[in-house]
């Protein structure tokens, strides 16, 4: 099996950091992280930000099926001005496997000034070998 | 009439056999496809969870996270199964079978199916470990193909096991398949040693691991046997022999398929 589709999520404009409610074309509603099933490798081929000044920073965790999971910076992307940053990763995917079903992926943002800006990620979930 | 593959052969892997059939007939030799839609859930519907707190269907055809469902047949109206459009009567179309290739979308869906409808068919260490779609394998994603015969309800078991509520679509690919079975043992020798070009023959394993009494009495029903032993390629006269026994044995001649012409 091989998966591809998009994730993506804005800031809410009223505060200037949180976690970014994340939707795809077959979510019902928003989630506040993406966990990998076992056995799954979730491989990011690309991110695209866009609107105000923001950071986003792509965060992973071993643990969220506990109270506070431990979450570890993979990428930070930043607009240092309004505009739109494209990254594509086609040539070499960020890979995050998920080994016992407690792996997950989350997006937070932080800015000086509240504002709306936008992210999308392509997402892969596969498992098979490479 | 159209044909692709002259004949397909459907292994029967606790048996150690195959159903062997010719292929008279495909009936939708042109429209293959059929976006089903979302699975048949009900906003609401009560969902077995992996976490083992109650959860409910978010919405229609929909699944919650980290939740599954068994035993979804599919309904449509105006067929001779109003819940189940892959089910047909063996009492007068026991010459037809569907080979159905499924899609489910997200394709991270976990799938697998029961057959008949409650006997779990994949198992571990013989039937020691009895695999259901919430075990941490017994299942594929996304994709699954079945053979479906008349009169014989599959159970279709979803089960996702992300953080997304997931809205659910199906896709069918499906072959209609008029079939009879060869009257020339050599012919099904032939074809279960491999010696007829694969071009020709189409096969498939029916994803069974036991012979549930339901499913022996309806395939004894239907066909008045349970396949073709798998040959040892070394004794064809032998397996031929036991071939032609059994063509020639009355419960076969009485099969709903001899009585619909399958059997020559």
């Amino acid at each position: 099996m091989k998966y591809l589709f998009p994730v993506y999520g804005a800031t809410n404009g009223t505060a200037t950091s949180g976690t970014v409610p994340l939707n795809s074309h077959f979510t019902v509603s928003s989630v506040n992280y993406i966990s990998i099933p076992q056995g799954i490798k979730a491989k990011i081929w690309s991110v695209r930000i866009s609107g105000a000044v923001v950071n986003f920073q792509i965060q992973f965790t071993q643990n969220v099926n506990t109270s506070t999971p431990t979450w570890v910076t993979v990428e930070n992307i930043s607009l240092a001005s309004a505009g739109e940053v494209a990254i594509d990763k086609s040539r070499k995917p960020t890979v995050l496997e998920g080994k016992n079903g407690n792996e997950a992926i989350q997006i937070v943002w932080s800015q000086s000034t509240a504002a709306v800006s936008y992210i999308i990620l392509d997402i892969e979930f596969t498992d098979e070998d490479d | 009439m159209y044909k692709e593959e002259l004949y397909l052969v459907v292994d029967i892997p606790p048996e150690k056999s195959a159903y062997v059939f010719r292929i008279d007939t495909i009936w939708n030799p042109t429209y293959r496809l059929i976006n089903y839609g979302p699975l048949p859930i009900q906003a609401n519907q009560p969902l077995k969870s992996f976490i083992g707190t109650s959860v409910t269907a978010p919405a229609n055809g929909a699944l919650a996270p980290m939740s599954y469902i068994e035993g979804i047949e599919f309904p449509l109206q105006n067929v001779y199964n109003l819940s189940d459009m892959w089910d047909v009567p063996s009492s007068f179309l026991a010459n037809r079978l569907f080979v159905v290739e499924q899609t489910v979308t997200p394709e991270f869906l976990r799938v697998n199916a029961y057959i008949p409808i409650n006997t779990v068919q994949a198992s571990f260490q013989g039937n020691k470990l009895s695999l259901k779609i919430s075990d941490l394998w017994g299942w594929k994603r996304g994709k699954f193909v079945m053979t479906h015969f008349p009169d014989i309800l599959v159970g279709y078991n979803y089960a996702n096991d992300t953080s997304f509520p997931v809205y659910t679509s199906v896709k069918f690919k499906y072959w209609e398949y008029v079939v009879s079975i060869p009257s020339d043992p050599a012919i099904i020798f032939n074809i279960l040693a491999d010696f007829i070009p694969e071009k020709i023959v189409r096969r498939i394993a029916y994803p069974i691991v036991t012979l549930a009494p339901d499913l022996k009495n309806q395939l004894q029903r239907l066909y008045g046997f349970f396949g073709f032993p798998l040959p040892s390629i070394e004794r064809r006269a032998e397996y031929e022999r036991k071939y032609a026994e059994i063509l020639a044995s009355p419960l076969v001649r009485e099969s709903y398929l001899a009585r619909a012409g399958g059997i020559r």
